[in-house]
């Protein structure tokens, strides 16, 4: 074997690696990683014993059950209909189907803030975007529905349970609700600002959210993105910020009206 | 430059366990296609050999 032959076969090797640690990683969390260890432990030994034995038959039989791919389809349709909805909510797709049904987002959520508005209800949204959330989903109750008025209206109610933690929206939808968010740590020269409100800029720092805050006190709505914070923000600009931060989110640099820090 | 080896060599220890498994797999996976397909090249030279009749 000449050394061509051999980098050749560490390249492969290494790709191959690559490939089945990031399907590891990705059907982990899941039961299909527990269908794919039994299904790599059948595939392995039967065909170890089938090319021992060289039992022609079996070998054909089992070669035309699992030759087609029709198994791994019909096991793992889940995984593979999320992984069409995962590539699906890529962001260059996502720009090139998801316009209206972002734009669909925004007029929702500005209903609802300006519901919530009106009702005197503080309240934290969470708008995800590269960043997914996921360790703060994990502390609030996982929900998985529409976003709408009715439902943040119900969710910020300050009588019912999950009205203190923040509502996270991912990919359209309302993932979680009474999440724990992180405060910041900063010194805020505004003393006004409660505690919602250092938790809404403690997510933005540490990640790339869309945070809307609606103050109990003054019910006023403020948004928060990196470091930056809007305070006293009308319904109508937060529709236009909102489109521009969520939909056009190469944009995401918020205008400073005021610092928070 | 050796702080830096340093944390790529704490990165790819973490999680060690599924990463040598399926390093593993990887080779198996590897070893036993490239067999295979030896296998087959040696048939197709098989094949091709010119039988000359008695």
């Amino acid at each position: 074997m000449d050394i061509v032959d051999f980098l050749r076969g560490g390249f492969e090797i290494i790709v191959l690696w690559m490939i089945f640690y990031q399907l590891y990683r990705a059907f982990r969390e899941s039961r299909a990683a527990a269908i794919l260890a039994g299904l790599v432990t059948i595939v392995a030994l039967g065909g170890f014993i089938l090319h021992l034995t060289g039992a022609t038959v079996l070998q054909s039989i089992a070669g035309a059950i699992l030759g087609p791919g029709t198994l791994l389809v019909i096991l793992f349709q889940p995984e593979l209909r999320t992984a069409l909805a995962k590539l699906g909510s890529n962001r260059v797709l996502a720009k090139l189907w998801k316009q209206e049904e972002n734009q669909d987002l925004v007029a929702r959520i500005c209903d609802s803030v300006s519901y919530l508005v009106s009702k005197r209800f503080g309240a934290l949204i969470a708008i995800s975007r590269s960043n997914k959330l996921s360790e703060f989903v994990k502390t609030g109750t996982k929900l998985d529905a529409v976003c709408s008025r009715e439902l943040l209206g119900t969710i910020f109610h300050p009588k019912t349970l999950l009205h203190d933690g923040a509502v996270i929206v991912n990919n359209e939808r309302i993932v979680a609700a009474g999440c724990i968010l992180p405060v910041t740590g900063r010194e805020l020269k505004d003393r006004s600002l409660g505690l919602r409100h250092r938790a809404g800029i403690g997510v933005a720092e540490v990640s790339d959210a869309v945070v809307i805050i609606v103050s109990e006190e003054t019910g006023t709505v403020s948004l928060v993105v990196g470091n930056m914070m809007q305070r006293d923000v009308s319904v109508s600009m937060l529709s236009t910020r909102l489109t521009e931060l969520i939909y056009h989110y190469a944009s995401h640099e918020i205008d400073q009206k005021t610092d928070a820090a | 430059m050796r702080l830096k080896l340093q944390r790529y060599a704490v990165k790819l220890s973490r999680n060690w366990k599924p990463k040598l498994i399926t390093l593993g797999l990887a080779v198996v996976v590897w070893l036993i296609v490239s067999s295979v397909n030896s296998e087959n090249a040696e048939a197709d030279i098989d094949d091709t050999r010119i039988v000359i009749p008695e």
